[in-house]
Order: C-alpha cells, then sequence, then structure tokens
C-alpha cells in the first residue's frame, strides 16, 4: 500500500501546514488547484490567503473526518438542505464554538468551496435563530435596532394581522 | 429604456454588463445615465450596490454578525429559514427586513409547502402570510445597497416591448399567408417562418380568452413549473405578480382535461389541427409510447423559456391564440452556440443566464448582430414554425394563451434516426417501460411505411461514406452528434 500523499497550505498569518491531499481535496477550490498544477509543483505549500492558522486546522479537522464522504451529487440535495436543519452529531459538536470562530468557519468553507461544511455552518446559525424573539436573535447576533418607533409599529401590525388570520 | 439603432449600440454594450459591479457615479440611480429612466424606485427603497460608495450611512453596519456574509452568502442562509425564523430576523434591523423581503425566499417557501387552495395577495409573502397587500408592511430601506435584491426588481421591471423593436431587416423571421406541403418539405422544412392565416381558421382561435377559459376550466388544475394549480389561482397570479421569472403555465394533459377534439376521428369537429403544410407527423406511429408532444401555455408578459432546443431533434410549431411573443433563433448548423449560453462538450446540459430579462439585459444586443439569428414576433393568430436543431428563445410581450406541438416531418426522418440511434442518453419524454425508443421507433416504421424508412438509413448511410472528416466536422451539428438538445426533466417544457 502506497503512502497517502501529502500537500502544504499557507494559512493567512503564515503557518505551513502538512495535510493528506484527500484530506485537502474536501475544499474543491483546492482540488482543482491541485488538478491544474504540474506534479512536480504540487511540492511547494499553496497559499490560503483568507484563512488564518487557527480557522485553517479547525477546518481540516472537519475535512479529516469527512474525508470519506461520498461526493455531494449536485442538485438535489440542494433541496433537500432546504427543508432540514438537522446535523449529525459530531458535526454538531464540531460547532461548538464561539460566534466569532462559527462564521470564520462558514466565510471559509464559502472561500475553500466545501459545500457540506457551509452547510453545517449555515444550519448551525439557522439552529441560533430558530424560535427566538426579535429580541433575543439581536442580542445574539449584536444586531442594531434601527428601526423607528413608527416603523416597529408599522411591522408589528403587519405581525399581528398575519398570525391572526 | 432609450430606443437602440446602430450608432448607439457600441456605447450601450459595453455599459450595460458592467452595470452590475460598477459603482454608480451617481447618489440615486434614478438620476442616473438615462438607461435606468424608465425603472420605479425599488418599492422598499433599496439601491444597488454600487450607489453605497457615495453614501454617508450604509445600513449592512447595524446588521451584527451577519454583515461579514457576502451578501449572496447571506441569501443562501436565509434560504433555510422556515417562515417563521425569516420573519422573526426581518424585525430586527432595516438591513436584515429588507433581505428577509426578498420574494423569491417566500416563493420557494410557498411552493415547498405545496399549496393548492389559497388567496393570491399580488407577492408569494403576502400570499403565504394571508397577508393583504394593504396590510403589508413597507419601511424605508433606501440605505440598504444590494445588488442581489435590487437587480431582480429591475429584471422584472423591464419593458420587453421595447427591447425587441427595430429587428434588424436581415434577422427578421419570413412571414408568409400559408404554404403547401410540398412547399414546406423543399426549401422552408429547414427554416423559420410565421404563418399568418391557418390559426385564424381554428374554432379555438374565435372561441379562446383567459375570460372563456376561466369560465369553462376555472377548477382544473394545470401544471405550472413546480405547482400545480387550479386555473383559477393561476390566472389570479399572472395578472397580479412581479416575478423576475413568473411561472409560466406548460400543460400536456390539457387535451384531456379540456376535453378537446384534436386528433382527426371524422366524428367530431376538430377544435384545431396541426397547419397542413407540416404534414403527416411520423411519431404518431408511437401511439401511446410517444413522449409528451403538445402543449396548453399560458403566461403573463415576461414570461417565456430561456434558451433551448427542442427534444430528440423534433421540429415544432406554435400557435399564438391570444397576446403575442418574441422569439429569437439560431440555427442548427451553428458551430457555436448563441451569445451568453453555454454547452457541454456532449452537449447534455445548457447552461443559459438566470432569466430572459437578465438575456435581455446584457447579451441581446450582442445576439442580434451574431450571424444566422433570426427574431420574430408571431401575433395572436399566426403559428411560428421551429425548425429541428434550432436553438430559441420566446418571451411573451403581454399576457397570452398558445398551443404547441412538436413533430417529426417525414423530411427530417433521417436526422431524428440519427439522433436516437447516436445519442440514447439524450432521447428524452420516453416512458421507462420503452427501453430502446430507437429500435421501437424503427420497429413501428418498418411495420406502417417500410418504404420512408428505407430511404431515410439509405440518406443516413450515405452521410457516412459521403464525408470525410474535416467536412462533417465544419458543418456541424445536423448529422453529428455533438449538438445539444433540450431534455425532458420532471417539468417538460420542451
Amino acid at each position: 500500500m502506497s503512502a497517502v500523499p501529502k500537500i502544504q497550505l499557507t494559512s493567512s498569518d503564515g503557518a505551513v501546514i502538512e495535510v493528506d491531499r484527500p484530506v485537502a481535496e474536501r475544499s474543491v477550490l483546492i482540488k482543482h488547484l491541485l488538478e491544474d498544477l504540474p506534479e512536480e509543483s504540487t511540492t511547494e505549500a499553496i497559499p490560503v490567503p483568507n484563512v488564518n492558522e487557527a480557522v485553517l486546522r479547525k477546518v481540516l479537522e472537519w475535512c479529516e473526518q469527512h474525508k470519506k464522504d461520498p461526493p455531494p451529487s449536485n442538485d438535489e440535495d440542494s433541496e433537500s438542505r432546504k427543508k432540514c436543519t438537522d446535523i449529525d452529531e459530531w458535526d454538531q459538536k464540531f460547532m461548538q464554538v464561539d460566534q466569532e470562530m462559527l462564521f470564520e468557519i462558514i466565510l471559509a468553507a464559502n472561500y475553500l468551496d466545501i459545500k457540506a461544511l457551509l452547510d453545517v455552518g449555515c444550519k448551525t446559525v439557522a439552529n441560533m435563530i430558530k424560535g427566538k424573539t426579535p429580541e433575543e436573535i439581536r442580542k445574539t447576533f449584536n444586531i442594531q435596532n434601527d428601526f423607528t418607533p413608527e416603523e416597529e409599529d408599522q411591522i408589528r401590525r403587519e405581525n399581528e394581522w398575519a398570525e391572526d388570520r | 429604456m432609450p430606443q437602440i439603432d446602430g450608432t448607439t449600440t457600441a456605447i450601450l454594450l459595453e455599459e450595460r454588463p458592467s452595470k452590475r459591479v460598477r459603482p454608480s457615479p451617481v447618489n440615486d440611480v434614478h438620476t442616473g445615465d438615462g438607461l435606468e429612466s424608465g425603472v420605479k424606485p425599488h418599492p422598499l427603497r433599496i439601491r444597488p450596490s454600487g450607489n453605497a460608495y457615495t453614501s454617508r450611512t450604509n445600513l449592512k453596519a447595524g446588521a451584527g454578525a451577519f454583515q461579514r456574509l457576502e451578501d449572496e452568502l447571506l441569501m443562501s442562509l436565509l434560504e433555510i429559514l422556515s417562515p417563521g425564523d425569516l420573519a422573526g430576523l426581518g424585525r430586527t434591523c432595516k438591513f436584515l427586513y429588507a433581505f428577509t423581503r426578498h420574494d423569491e425566499l417566500w416563493r420557494d417557501l410557498f411552493i415547498r409547502q405545496g399549496h393548492s387552495n389559497f388567496k393570491w395577495h399580488g407577492s408569494w409573502r403576502n400570499t403565504l402570510l394571508g397577508l393583504p397587500q394593504a396590510k403589508a408592511s413597507a419601511i424605508d430601506c433606501s440605505n440598504v445597497f444590494a445588488d442581489a435584491l435590487y437587480r431582480p426588481y429591475q429584471c422584472a421591471c423591464i419593458n420587453v416591448p421595447e427591447f425587441v423593436s427595430n429587428i434588424p431587416s436581415g434577422n427578421e423571421v419570413p412571414r408568409l399567408s400559408d404554404l403547401s406541403f410540398e412547399e414546406y418539405s423543399g426549401e422552408w422544412q429547414h427554416k423559420p417562418f410565421i404563418l399568418t392565416e391557418p390559426v385564424k381558421q381554428w374554432p379555438i382561435y374565435q372561441e379562446w380568452s383567459v375570460e372563456t377559459l376561466l369560465e369553462k376550466h376555472r377548477d382544473i388544475i394545470f401544471r405550472a413549473e413546480a405547482v400545480d394549480w387550479p386555473l383559477e389561482k393561476y390566472v389570479d397570479y399572472m395578472k397580479d405578480n412581479n416575478d423576475e421569472s413568473p411561472l409560466y403555465l406548460f400543460d400536456h394533459d390539457f387535451a384531456e382535461k379540456m376535453n378537446l377534439s384534436i386528433d382527426s376521428n371524422k366524428t367530431q369537429a376538430l377544435d384545431y389541427s396541426p397547419p397542413s403544410c407540416f404534414g403527416p407527423d411520423l411519431f404518431t406511429l408511437l401511439g401511446s409510447d410517444r413522449p409528451h408532444h403538445r402543449w396548453l401555455i399560458i403566461g403573463p408578459a415576461r414570461s417565456g423559456s430561456t434558451f433551448h432546443k427542442d427534444p430528440n431533434n423534433t421540429s415544432a410549431w406554435n400557435a399564438v391564440i391570444t397576446g403575442s411573443k418574441y422569439w429569437l433563433m439560431f440555427p442548427s448548423s451553428s458551430n457555436t452556440p448563441p451569445p451568453g449560453v453555454f454547452v457541454t462538450s456532449d452537449g447534455a446540459e445548457v447552461t443559459a443566464p438566470l432569466s430572459i430579462a437578465e438575456y435581455l439585459l446584457t447579451f441581446h444586443e450582442i445576439a442580434r448582430r451574431t450571424p444566422g439569428c433570426r427574431e420574430g414576433i408571431c401575433h395572436a393568430g399566426e403559428v411560428l414554425h421551429v425548425p429541428a436543431g434550432w436553438f430559441h428563445m420566446v418571451v411573451n410581450l403581454e399576457d397570452g394563451i398558445a398551443v404547441t406541438q412538436n413533430f417529426v416531418p417525414e423530411s427530417k426522418l433521417p436526422d431524428v434516426l440519427a439522433f436516437m440511434r447516436d445519442s440514447p442518453e439524450q432521447v428524452s419524454g420516453f416512458s421507462e417501460t420503452v427501453s430502446d425508443p430507437y429500435e421501437t421507433f424503427v420497429a413501428r416504421l418498418r411495420e406502417s411505411c417500410p418504404a420512408v424508412l428505407e430511404d431515410a438509413l439509405a440518406v443516413l448511410e450515405k452521410r457516412k461514406g459521403g464525408q470525410g472528416r474535416w467536412e462533417r466536422l465544419v458543418k456541424a451539428t445536423e448529422v453529428d452528434g455533438g449538438s445539444f438538445s433540450f431534455g425532458f426533466g420532471d417539468d417538460d417544457v420542451p
């Protein structure tokens, strides 16, 4: 059995991280990049300028856990994705991070094109919104209430109408 | 939009596609360079992203953690929220209010819930919430800058007739009163044309309007893309919506549902019959194994079909009963797809811009200057011929009703056989019980008209032998694989 090929990634803050190539290839961005490179130049570290070391290590931890997942089929699962906000147990634990890190993971998953991780991130945020009042949502995400009292009134009346029907 | 003539075309072309990304030099888009002079302000006064550069206030700054997400990413997060959570989030601040009002989010939610009994209230959100338009809130969001919200509105506001006026004379689809079978079987089978006479003889041309159809078929369920709604609901929607791409009623069982008499059985007067010039349709030999081949089409202005080719290399006619349709077409002999359309190398998949409006805004001018381009407006009482293999885009200029049918004329049999034999993976619309559509079709032909089949196979044999690789490459798609065909999905819009 041949050894798993390794590649190196450089984070935005200059850390060089070595990782199994199949793990890094959970990122469609890196996968396509590697496919376009001649074999000999894959020994050079690949810069990931949008992601710092802490976030990149976290993202790679997810990729390691999910390296054997079947590749996503394209259109159909975007529909099923919308239907449920269920997250598997390992991912739930993985996402128990502070909010700063949660949004960093979402941004990194978006940049690196790791759709399944992006989904988990978005679902985690969706679950933080679920069932909360507007005031609770504001507090959770540090949102400023910029409605005038008249506008708040308008929205409240609309909401009452929609609930009463 | 200003009228476009040849002298200003080059300038407009440069300006239009870049409008989405270039910061606008003015503070208010409505006093801009004139291109948008016809666009009313967004109902919530949301403005294009570029306007943020000249504004002192940008409400995105108040959105807390969400301001870190770019607009498209935020939108894909909002797609997974329930109606209640979406509404709740929208009550937190103006920026999120503006985003959660985006009606496509509510359209998805509504369609997923699968309603067919509801009262239409002018938007998907109002309808899902049971909210009459007069009771809906309208908060001023003029310091929210987002193309993701503004662009769909701008697209929904385009005035299609202004785009399709001034058809260059070389592009015009010929207009004829009628053709004979012989004339069609000659040169015309390969060309688009409009016939102005035959449809005017049809009983349904005299009888049908949206109102008369409503009277008779109010509760009949028709398919409109992803929804199956009673006609009454669809007409309510059609008359009062602001969708960028309005749902298009496209139903292949209409003849049965409406109890029409179409296929000649001689005892009953026909409600309509295909124009006689098209002659016998060889796919009728397939009987009940035939793919769906005729559709009732109802849709509002701006609705239509983006670029595609018809399935199985069939030809088609499309007869307008009320309203009018603009057609933009490219020949099957083109080596490249129309501007702005991308086809995979095996021809199996096509990617066109998101909406017809987006295409008109960004690619239309280039398209009409591309060699081979044909354009035509088919009015009520007229029928347009789509030759096999032609790329075409269709858009309604006003609310309207049409009937369309796909067929295989004898003269095109070799091309259809070649397609079915050489690109079996692209053959579509057959029931799963038909394991080999090509062999099935050949068997039916052999039974009913062996001479026609032999002639067609002889033509194919001759083409194979008579052309070198180079000739086939430059002559492109008519004989070889590599041509694209629009397949039947679940919503088999041809």
